[in-house]
């Protein structure tokens, strides 16, 4: 029993792990950018201009 | 001081993810554009807010499904998957401004009673979240394209009421060069907006339970999520009251990790056996395997 739950404990840190990877590399790939460019400037759909 | 403590965090956390005070000074600059803008913050916070120190992640994945060439949304998939690994929908509870916002409207005293949905309304509606994620995030805003080869955010422009209360109002009222651009779809959104917290004053947090995208992924890591809600089964004693005093209409008592579950804990004080805690899964489960040997009887003593 033991087992089955370290190895739940287990898979969800290996998929955590997995997801900050790919948020790393995406950052890497320059996504971080390409969100910077939005929020740094206003965002006419979000407040409703359009 | 610990009953309002998910209060206390709930305001901090707001205060803090939007402490950029020059932004909301007439005439100075409308928006904080540092170099945390490149991040996230975990819940609903628009990123045209004038305080805001960081990005919205519902707008962030829009913004880069938006983008000519298209490619998968690793940055921002990536921080929200590992966020709703780590907590599920904790941060609906504990860390979203517009969460704690539609509470304190919720608190508010009316001659009316509040509105219970019945459910077979409530269950179909839940699964609104879901079809606002998968179209209006993730669907429209990759394929949709307009003549420009832009893409557009539709879930920002035609339905987000966090982005016209914390963008749209603000930056209108601080901006004149604004309040001449605004038309149909201004108004589209203020009445959206109205609805919102006016049906926040009869039903709890009616955006998070039936349109909230964010509220929708996070949801989908509750059952695998590092931090979860434990029932001791050898504690409990089936009296009901943690599903009673769930607004969130869960019944933690038959279903801890549900998806509905924004992990306020208000079970978990209700609870008069302490049945129900937070947990790092495995760690729990080992202790209550360790309890199940010992005897006991107190089940159902409660309830005579």
């Amino acid at each position: 029993m033991k087992d089955i739950h370290s190895r739940s404990v287990f898979l969800t840190l290996l998929l955590i792990l997995a997801a900050v990877c790919m948020s790393v590399l995406g950052a890497a790939a320059g996504e971080a950018e390409s969100v910077f460019g939005k929020a740094a400037v206003i965002c006419m759909e979000c407040i409703g201009i359009g | 001081m610990a009953k309002h403590l998910r209060k206390i965090i709930q305001t901090g956390w707001g205060l803090l993810t939007n402490a950029y005070v020059k932004g909301f000074l007439p005439g100075g600059q409308t928006l904080y554009t540092g170099p945390l803008k490149h991040f996230c913050v975990p819940g609903m916070n628009c990123y045209s807010c004038p305080g805001a120190l960081g990005a919205c992640p519902v707008g962030a994945l829009q913004a880069v499904l938006n983008e000519r060439h298209r490619r998968f949304p690793a940055y921002v998939f990536g921080y929200l998957a590992a966020v709703g690994l780590f907590v599920g929908r904790f941060i609906c509870g504990w860390l979203c401004l517009f969460g704690l916002l539609q509470e304190l409207l919720y608190m508010i005293p009316v001659p009316i009673p509040k509105l219970d949905i019945p459910d077979k309304i409530d269950r179909p509606l839940r699964r609104l979240k879901y079809l606002v994620l998968s179209v209006l995030v993730i669907g429209l805003p990759l394929l949709y394209r307009t003549k420009y080869g832009a893409g557009v955010p539709f879930f920002c422009k035609y339905l987000c009421p966090v982005g016209t209360l914390q963008g749209g109002v603000f930056q209108v009222l601080l901006n004149d060069t604004l309040r001449p651009a605004l038309g149909w779809l201004f108004r589209w959104k203020m009445l959206l907006l109205v609805l919102c917290l006016l049906s926040s004053v009869l039903i709890y947090r009616p955006f998070c339970k039936y349109i909230c995208p964010l509220g929708a992924f996070y949801s989908l890591f509750q059952r695998i999520s590092l931090i979860r809600i434990r029932l001791d089964n050898n504690k409990c004693v089936d009296c009901g009251i943690c599903q009673r005093v769930c607004e969130m209409n869960v019944d933690p008592h038959k279903d801890p990790d549900s998806a509905e579950c924004i992990r306020c804990g208000e079970c978990m004080k209700a609870c008069p056996m302490h049945a129900l805690s937070f947990s790092i899964i495995g760690k729990h489960k080992r202790q209550s395997e360790d309890e199940k040997s010992k005897p006991t009887c107190r089940r159902r003593q409660h309830q005579m």
